[in-house]
């Protein structure tokens, strides 16, 4: 709180000898004596405490009691305080006329600080519009231009255990605050009634983070992983974090299933208090800080009420063909790396391969499509291999022939999925018009800026087609 | 307002920066009060006094501003923290806050927390940097040894007030940096504990000029500052005795048990899958988790019997040294034929290609060294199979449970290759007793099987144990994966010696070149028996290149007995003193080995063994008291004398005391230029343990002898020319006529002229074992000493003890062991021969004078208890 209205007193000392003639109302006058008295003895040093000195004003006796005691010339020294000779015996005017010099000086060095603050300030204030501008740019290009928009930074497999949602759950996360947008936690058998699952991500000791608390509904049955999406990703400089999980509702909480044993009990779960053996399964994502999350898939989510799905392999398609970036730049860091970037079709394992180049996303285009009020496409995807490095992977659809380079291509592309090395997953895109005629299939994988791609076996399987049978048909 | 928490922050230079860490103290929010004191210390800066006088009229309450002349870091923190301390006498914790770096705002609910549901006593952060921005975390639990090796403790701790009310400090003369480090050790010196906090909530401004890194800089010499003054921790061996506390060094599995020890004297049980978690989580955090360093597999029953031969210490020692050099560790035990002990070590050859040859080899000497190599391969895959002990660190147990691999068959397949092309250290120790049964599984099978188990484990197989670590990079500052290399890195490089010992126990060592059944030995066994009645552990360490002698009550007083092998310890080509010559240095590494596992005493008794002089100097900087015991002065064959006395004479300066076997040496060694105030003579007692009862009963059996029985006169020991073999036999040949029988216990050829011993003296074999020196002793009446040359025999004393009358020459320090007339007779001048023909005479005819003679014991049974106190006042 600013207590400006009683500001602490200023003092000004004097001579003993003179210290009884001080008449300035605003200024304490002590003497000499009595403020050496009110210092702190250290031993080897003086120190002074509390107190805003103008300065000295001494006679020849003053001088001589000062120049006696080396240690208060030693602090009087470092405090840089002014000292004023005044003659002896002087009258109440020359002590007077020495404050207020001294007040003066003391004002005019305020004001000189006070200007160079201002400048400081000044320049401050116009880096940071310029910051926030640079950064805001960057931002947009970012979001919009580079892929993936998250990364799983976190994978805990759920087990055959389980802990029921009843309580206070907190799992401490292994992970920094700093971007964390959103969790999967995995309902370990069918939901057993309506209601939602609250969560906050909270500071171990201290105030909740703000504004990164949501809930989200469940239907009775529902069971699998279910993804728990914060506001925003989280702001601030990086921190511990926990993730609080409660049940609002009026039944039965739902079970969640917890991941293999760990031997550290600060990973494991804690319900009410009593910490487990385990974590909770788990699935931890992060994004830029202070972003809304983007559209994340979400299983649970139902097929169009009266659409109709077929199915269509790889071996059904036309050949994939990769388009091209018409703008390449190679960072300078990653120069003599030898990318590999490859797009193929592998008629034996009846797939496209979309190998992910660590510079930008790679698109292939696959022709040979014929929809009819098509809504929304599935890909099943898959990273062949273990020895890699986790990959991106989303996927596209766009009248044939529309699309002819890379960045055109990106944002005709659904949201992007993350899977691990050797994991499988699905990948989808919505469409809001239904698209009829001749499609072109973009399947994009990406690993950029990461400095390694070998082994980076990027394979989509199958796609499901779903078509739209309430809206207008789009002409191709 | 009656704050809780006082955040300190001294200010020099930092006059701009200092806002960001007053505004951030001033914001804390929770339910405890606190105040922010800012100490200018000195600063020249006239912006600092504006801004704190300006923070005094924003938070007039809250905020207190100090001012002194320059002083430093320390004297500026100290001066905040005495303020608050006298200025708010209800003041829970003292939060020192450096006038650059920043707190976090729920900083203030978590020293809540801390200061209500912690116990210890200071609270350290992560190291959470910005700026030059790192995330590292502090590590695992709070542990001396690791804190011996570098500050894991920013200043910026929450601090309770009684570790400044007990009186602990910033040292105000550190001024170049780790002053924080020194307060730290100061508080653990006075009982106090940190702990690690694993919430963020200080943020440490990192710049690549800080005043951090200028004392990095000067790292060598703060270093050093800080060793001389917390001797408590750096000194002798307590880094290693810290060490133990907080994990036992090894693991060992002996059949189906599962032991875990430091000193194998004292082991505990533990079980198998305790063992496994403890690697898997040191494999997922070796920063945090402690792991046994060394992991033993033995047969049944090998490790009891070396604890009973006193060797277990030594031989897990001479394992633990080998893992330096070779993967594997393997000890075979046999029993010695000729009933001696002894150890020996074979390093395992290096292939031609590993070998820093001094010059390019020839083809030659390349196809020689890779026969070796490949001869020494065979070899080594033999003493795998046939191992009594296996040890292997726990990097090699993490190679072997952790191999790469897809697959459990794959990670199988590597692992074997692992062991197969592992180096093997052999130790061979011989030892007098019969070796154990070969029963239980072989310490390779068990390895492979404790491994595989490993690899096995579900545990492994579920975890993803890169998932497990934490999120912050592992610190920079010593951690629990360093705690081999911090007891190396203070132990001379080398292993510590694996003994454990209660706070409060006295040890000393004592290093002899040769454990056989002389006059030294006995002397060293005698004194280690007398300390250890005043409870002072002796430990026996035998550094030369031969065998110790078979007979177990010369290791009796010893706690441990430790040999170390090797030809160049005792090799005397080190050049002359005064004509006496020195040892030749040791390689560094044999200095090592051999200076090392002396760290583990309070003081060291050197006697005879000359190559420890060379490790005097490294002795003395861990404030190991060394002395060296010297006994005697040789005549050389042209009438020289020499000895190892001159070499403590050319060695004085890095003695702490000279111990000397009589007054006469240690007069000798005074006038040789040897401060008085630097020699403890410890005149010679008996050499051999008995009694008070048989004692008792030996003079009881003499007293019973009647008057009239004949004379029995003898020598025992080696009688050569210097004992007066001529003269012997000269006295014998002169005393046919008188009812004197004369024997000789010992060596049956007389001196280097091989005069044999003629048929009239009954000759016995040299005895070994107590019972058999109390027959000797019981054989005779009379002690006959004509030597030419002594220092203080031990036989003497031996004989008194039990009623002998000793009759000697006056040469050496005889004269301080016999009192002519009272407790035997001194032979002064010459003709030697017949003044003693003359005074046999005399005795055999006078029983009144024998009985006035025999059983004076003049003190003799006191006397190794007077020289332990002795010893005792001058080392320890």
């Amino acid at each position: 709180m600013n207590t400006l209205s009683s500001p602490p007193p200023v003092y000004l000392v004097a001579s003993d000898d003179v210290a009884h003639l001080a008449t300035h109302s605003d200024v304490v006058t002590l003497s000499l004596s009595e403020w050496t008295g009110r210092l702190i003895d250290l031993g080897d040093r003086l120190v002074l405490s509390d107190m805003t000195v103008l300065g000295l004003c001494l006679t020849q006796t003053g001088r001589g009691a000062l120049d006696a005691n080396p240690r208060l010339v030693a602090l009087i020294k470092a405090l840089d305080l002014p000292i004023v000779d005044i003659l002896q015996d002087p009258n109440p005017e020359t002590l007077l006329s020495a404050t207020v010099n001294l007040l003066i000086q003391r004002d005019n060095a305020g004001r000189t600080q006070m200007a160079e603050d201002r400048a400081a300030l000044a320049e401050l204030r116009k880096l940071h519009m310029q910051m926030q501008t640079d950064h805001a740019e960057l931002e947009r290009w970012v979001w919009d231009a580079l892929a993936p928009k998250f990364k799983r930074l976190r994978a805990w497999p759920a087990t055959a255990r389980s802990i029921p949602l009843s309580g206070l759950v907190v799992q401490p996360l292994p992970v920094p605050s700093r971007g964390l947008m959103a969790y999967d936690v995995h309902i370990h058998e069918a939901a057993p009634s309506e209601g939602r699952i609250g969560f906050r991500m909270a500071r171990p000791v201290g105030d909740p983070f703000e504004g990164a608390t949501n809930s989200v509904s469940v239907q009775a049955g529902d069971s699998g992983w279910v993804r728990l999406v914060l506001p925003q990703a989280t702001p601030g400089q990086p921190e511990d974090a926990e993730l609080h999980l409660w049940w609002e509702g009026e039944g039965t909480a739902p079970a969640l299933s917890l991941a293999p044993e760990t031997p550290f009990p600060d990973l494991a779960v804690a319900q009410d208090g009593v910490t487990a053996s385990a974590p909770l399964a788990l699935h931890v994502f992060k994004s830029l800080p202070r972003q809304p999350a983007p559209p994340l898939y979400d299983h649970r989510r139902g097929l169009p009420a009266d659409g109709i799905t077929r199915f269509a392999a790889p071996s059904e398609l036309g050949k994939p063909v990769r388009l091209p970036w018409s703008n390449n730049p190679v960072r300078r860091a990653f120069r003599k790396y030898p990318d590999f970037a490859r797009v193929e079709y592998w008629e034996k394992e009846n797939v496209v391969f979309v190998h992910p180049s660590i510079h930008r996303p790679v698109v292939a285009c696959v022709p040979g499509l014929k929809v009819e009020r098509l809504a929304e496409v599935t890909g099943i995807i898959q990273i062949g291999k273990l020895s890699t490095l986790p990959i991106a992977f989303a996927l596209g659809v766009v009248p044939h022939g529309s699309v002819t380079a890379a960045e055109d291509a990106i944002a005709h592309l659904g949201d992007w999925m993350q899977l691990l090395p050797g994991e499988w997953g699905d990948v989808w895109k919505r469409l809001e018009t239904p698209l009829s005629g001749d499609v072109d299939l973009l399947l994009a994988t990406g690993m950029p800026n990461v400095p390694f791609n070998r082994d980076a076996d990027a394979l989509f399987h199958g796609f499901r087609l779903t078509t739209d049978s309430t809206g207008p048909a789009e002409q191709t | 307002m009656t704050p809780d928490i006082a955040i300190v922050i001294p200010i020099y230079r930092h006059s701009a920066l200092a806002d960001e860490a007053i505004s951030s103290a001033l914001a804390l929010e929770g339910n405890l009060d606190h105040v922010v004191i800012a100490v200018d210390d000195g600063c020249p800066n006239v912006e600092t006094r504006a801004a704190l006088d300006g923070w005094a009229r924003h938070a007039p309450d809250r905020f207190h501003h100090l001012h002194q002349a320059n002083s430093g870091l320390s004297a500026a923190r100290n001066t905040g923290i005495r303020f608050a301390l006298s200025k708010y006498p209800a003041l829970r914790g003292v939060f020192p806050l450096d006038a650059d770096n920043r707190l976090d705002a729920h900083s203030l609910t978590l020293f809540e927390h801390l200061l209500h549901t912690e116990e210890a006593d200071w609270f350290y952060p992560n190291f959470d940097m910005f700026g030059l921005q790192s995330y590292a975390h502090n590590g695992g639990r709070f542990a001396l040894p690791l804190f011996a090796a570098s500050n894991q403790c920013e200043a910026g701790s929450l601090i309770r007030r009684e570790v400044f009310d007990a009186g602990v400090w910033f040292d105000e003369d550190m001024r170049a940096g780790y002053e924080d480090w020194d307060f730290w050790l100061s508080a653990a010196r006075a009982g106090f504990q940190g702990a690690p906090v694993r919430q963020n909530f200080f943020r440490y401004r990192k710049r690549p000029e800080s005043m951090l890194s200028g004392s990095h800089d000067q790292d060598t010499v703060l270093r050093s500052v800080i060793q001389k003054k917390h001797g408590w921790l750096y000194d002798k061996d307590s880094i290693a005795q810290l060490a133990a506390q907080q994990i036992p060094r090894f693991a060992c599995f002996e059949g189906d048990a599962v032991q875990v020890f430091t000193d194998p004297a004292d082991r505990t049980d533990s079980d198998r899958e305790a063992l496994i978690h403890q690697i898997i989580k040191g494999r997922a955090r070796p920063e945090t988790e402690w792991v046994h360093q060394n992991w033993v597999f033995t047969r049944p029953g090998v490790i009891d019997l070396l604890s009973r031969c006193k060797l277990s210490q030594s031989i897990l020692w001479h394992l633990q040294a080998g893992l330096m050099k070779a993967d594997i560790a393997a000890l075979r035990v046999v029993q010695d034929p000729g009933g001696q002990r002894k150890v020996d070590v074979t390093i395992p050859a290096e292939h031609p290609k590993n070998i820093a040859y001094d010059t390019p080899p020839n083809r030659r000497l390349w196809h020689v060294d890779n026969r070796t190599y490949k001869r020494d391969r065979s070899r080594q895959a033999e003493v795998l199979e046939q191992a009594d002990v296996l040890m292997v660190s726990r990097d090699m147990i993490q190679r072997l449970g952790f191999p790469d691999g897809t697959d459990l068959a794959m990670k199988g397949r590597r692992a074997a290759r692992i062991l197969k092309a592992a180096s093997v250290l052999h130790v061979r120790a011989a030892i007098n007793h019969p070796r154990p049964d070969r029963s239980g599984p072989p310490p390779r099978d068990m390895l492979e099987q404790f491994t595989r188990d490993l690899r096995e484990h579900p545990h492994v197989n579920g975890y993803v144990l890169h998932d497990l670590k934490p999120w912050r990079d592992p610190p920079r500052a010593a951690s629990a994966k360093d705690i081999g290399w911090i007891q190396h890195n203070h132990g001379f490089h080398t292993a510590p010696f694996p003994i454990v010992t209660p706070p409060g126990t006295r040890r000393i060592g004592i290093a002899l070149p040769i454990m056989q059944f002389g006059g030294v030995e006995k002397c060293a066994v005698a004194l280690a028996a007398a300390l250890k009645r005043q409870n002072v552990q002796c430990h026996l360490f035998v550094y030369g290149n031969s065998q110790m002698a078979g007979t177990d009550w010369l290791f009796e007083p010893f706690e441990t007995v430790h040999q170390l092998n090797h030809p160049l310890l005792r090799d005397w080509r080190g050049g002359q003193y005064l004509g006496t010559n020195t040892a030749a240095p040791p390689p560094t590494h044999l200095l090592n080995q051999m200076v090392g596992p002396l760290l583990s005493m309070d003081a060291v008794i050197s006697t005879g063994s000359a190559a420890i002089f060379h490790g005097l100097s490294a002795l003395r900087s861990k404030r190991v008291a060394v002395a060296s015991w010297e006994h005697l002065v040789e005549t050389g064959g042209y009438g020289r004398v020499y000895g190892t006395p001159y070499l403590g004479v050319a060695y004085e300066g890095g003695l702490d005391r000279i111990l000397t076997c009589s007054k006469r040496l240690a007069s000798w060694m005074h006038a040789q230029g040897v401060p008085s105030e630097k020699l403890v003579p410890l005149p010679n007692g008996p050499g051999f343990p008995l009694d008070a009862d048989q004692v008792a009963a030996a003079l009881a059996a003499r007293a019973d002898r009647p008057d009239d029985a004949r004379l029995r006169v003898g020598f025992l020991g080696r009688l050569d020319n210097q004992k007066g073999a001529d003269r012997y036999l000269a006295i014998a040949r002169a005393c046919r006529d008188l009812p004197i029988d004369f024997s000789i216990t010992g060596s049956a050829v007389i001196g280097e002229s091989g005069l044999s011993v003629p048929p009239e003296i009954t000759h016995y074999p040299a005895a070994f074992e107590v019972e058999d020196l109390r027959e000797a002793f019981a054989r005779l009446d009379i002690l006959l000493m004509p030597s030419r040359d002594e220092g203080l025999p031990l036989t003497i004393m031996e004989a008194q003890r039990v009623g002998l009358i000793p009759i000697a020459t006056d040469v050496g320090a005889v004269s301080e062991a016999i009192e002519d007339g009272v407790n035997g007779f001194l032979i002064k001048g010459s003709p030697v021969v017949s003044q003693m023909v003359a005074l046999l005479r005399r005795l055999a005819t006078e029983p009144g004078l024998r009985r006035s003679v025999s059983g004076e014991l003049g003190g003799v049974d006191q006397r190794w208890d007077q020289n332990a106190t002795a010893v005792i006042d001058a080392l320890l």
